[in-house]
């Protein structure tokens, strides 16, 4: 039986750029989540850490980058993160984002 | 601008309190904001588009009300010297937040320097008058004859009037003087070098003539040593002891030629053929430097007394400007770069400080006598006469172009600008004042009584109305809004 993650460990940040922030003005809030967190774990996880009603969670995973080395060796990718985008019910926000 | 409250401090300032609306407050962060996304590199988002909230994440919420305030007080200060009707004469010399909410700023403003002459038209100064004395005759006919004098070597000592050829050496030890500095040392060579050993003229050292007197042409060094302690000399060498070394290779006695109507005739001056033509000439010379002289010391002696009857008030800009001409002029415009005011700063062996601490006084001086001069002009109703600034360039363009034709035009072109015709204007102003007020300080007692007649005709160029004058609005503006509105 895998192992469920708490909640606390389950948010790891904000996403906070351009694009986000369009989201945000759509109550869509962007997070960088724990790679194993499921859809109803980040759902419970928003709704105890913000206060809020989540409508929906999407989420998708982005390939870690390649990093930069020195010529001649050998290296792999950083590893794999997962972003989940929140939506809250209407009329709820989420103030870490407000105003960005 | 909600709110607008000036007071008039001494040293021509006035402190005008702004209080700013929260819109135009916020309107300026939003500016600031904008420029500062521009500028700074901000994660996840393009130039530009970050919002307010991530910049101020990124620089911190003080950066961004830094810039907003820099753009937003000189605006501000601006509207409010234009709203309130004040001349000012520089930008503010001191600005301080008072408060950020409401925001609130305080600035010191330099003002309209204000001038009130006094008594002026009582003021009263004897011109002294001198003539050429005999003396100073005879000084210039045989500074001529020295002009044309033969020197031809002789075999006997060191006589006055003499000249000597010869290699000499100065030493002066330093010394600590009274202040406890040190007065540097003097080490000084010259070969071959020929000097005249004359009475009341000083060769090389003050007091060194009658040293020399009764001296022989000879191949040794000959050492005269003796105490530095004449009238004239500067404080740094009085009561030093002076070693003076000489080699005298050549000892000349000087003829002076007979003045007569032949000589007169050989130094070829037009219209002068004869002794007494000869003196008269020298004569009227003579009269005219003394004359240009006394001239010159009764005017700075008027203008003393002036400035002691006036009283003057002005803000501290208009020094340091004045101490920036003085530097430019004095490092011949080298100051006009960064890099030109550090190399004449280096040539003179000074910093900029000392410098500016040197000129202080002198620029004081200057600019306040330029104010009363310019004050007085303005009471006096002296006006700039056109007519003399044209022939002015009309005669400074003869004088480049020497009558050659087809130069004038290009000539006028370099001359006749309107700055220059201004600074010609300028300076007939204050010449026009400083002669009327040697008219004033010249005229008889009984004149005075007619200048208070006068006086109640043109009640408007009174000392006060001319204080007014000056002021303008200023004083009123100020008078009216000290209250808060």
């Amino acid at each position: 039986m895998v192992k469920s993650i708490h909640p606390y460990e389950i948010l790891r940040e904000p996403i906070i750029t351009e694009k986000s922030t369009t989201l945000a003005l759509q109550g869509k809030y962007v997070f960088e989540v724990h790679e194993r967190a499921t859809k109803p774990e980040i759902k419970r996880a928003v709704e105890l850490a913000f206060e809020v009603t989540v409508k929906s969670v999407n989420t998708l995973r982005v390939r870690g980058r390649r990093p930069r080395r020195v010529s001649g060796r050998r290296g792999g990718n950083l590893p794999f993160k997962k972003k989940a985008i929140v939506t809250l019910a209407s009329g709820d926000s989420i103030e870490l984002f407000e105003g960005v | 601008m909600t709110a607008i409250t000036s007071e008039r401090l001494p040293d021509s300032l006035i402190s005008l309190e702004i209080e700013v609306e929260p819109e135009r407050v916020e309107k300026s962060m939003e500016k600031a904001v904008r420029k500062i996304s521009q500028q700074v590199k901000i994660k996840g988002f393009r130039p530009g588009k970050a919002p307010r909230r991530a910049v101020e994440a990124s620089v911190g919420a003080e950066q961004v009300f830094a810039t907003a305030i820099d753009e937003l007080l000189p605006l501000i200060v601006e509207e409010a010297v234009k709203e309130e009707g004040i001349n000012i004469v520089g930008p503010a010399e001191d600005v301080d937040l008072k408060s950020r909410d409401p925001l609130v700023i305080v600035a010191k403003m330099p003002v309209t320097p204000t001038v009130d002459l006094g008594e002026y038209e009582a003021l009263r100064a004897p011109k002294q008058e001198l003539d050429v004395t005999e003396e100073q005759k005879a000084e210039a006919i045989l500074n001529i004859q020295r002009r044309f004098a033969i020197l031809e070597p002789v075999d006997r000592s060191v006589a006055w009037n003499d000249f000597i050829r010869g290699d000499f050496r100065v030493e002066i030890p330093e010394r600590e003087n009274d202040s406890g500095a040190t007065d540097e040392a003097v080490d000084q060579t010259e070969e071959d070098t020929e000097f005249p050993v004359r009475e009341n003229e000083v060769a090389l050292l003050p007091g060194l003539a009658e040293q020399l007197i009764g001296l022989n042409v000879s191949e040794d060094d000959q050492v005269i040593e003796y105490e530095l302690n004449a009238e004239d000399l500067p404080e740094g060498l009085i009561g030093r002891s002076a070693k003076f070394t000489i080699v005298i290779k050549e000892i000349k006695e000087e003829t002076l030629p007979q003045v007569d109507d032949e000589f007169v005739i050989s130094l070829d001056e037009e219209g002068i053929t004869t002794v007494s033509e000869l003196q008269a000439s020298l004569t009227k010379q003579l009269q005219e430097n003394v004359d240009a002289k006394i001239k010159n010391d009764y005017r700075e002696e008027i203008l003393d007394l002036l400035l002691a009857t006036a009283s003057i008030e002005y803000p501290n800009i208009l020094v340091e400007r004045a101490i920036d001409q003085m530097i430019d002029r004095e490092s011949n415009h080298a100051s006009h770069t960064q890099e030109g005011l550090e190399q004449w700063l280096e040539s003179i062996g000074q910093s900029e400080e000392e410098v500016r601490s040197a000129l202080h006084d002198n620029a004081t001086i200057s600019l306040r006598r330029e104010l009363a001069l310019s004050e007085l002009s303005t009471v006096e109703k002296i006006e700039v006469d056109a007519e003399a600034v044209d022939d002015q360039i009309d005669t400074a363009i003869e004088s480049i172009t020497s009558g050659q034709e087809g130069l004038e035009t290009q000539a006028r072109q370099l001359i006749d600008t309107p700055d220059y015709r201004r600074t010609l204007a300028s300076q007939q102003v204050i010449d026009n004042a400083l002669a009327r007020l040697e008219e004033i300080c010249t005229a008889e007692p009984e004149a005075l009584v007619d200048d208070s007649e006068l006086s109640t005709e043109k009640p408007k160029t009174s000392r006060r109305g001319s204080r007014r004058s000056k002021a303008t609005a200023t004083d009123e503006a100020v008078s009216e809004n000290t209250e808060p509105s």
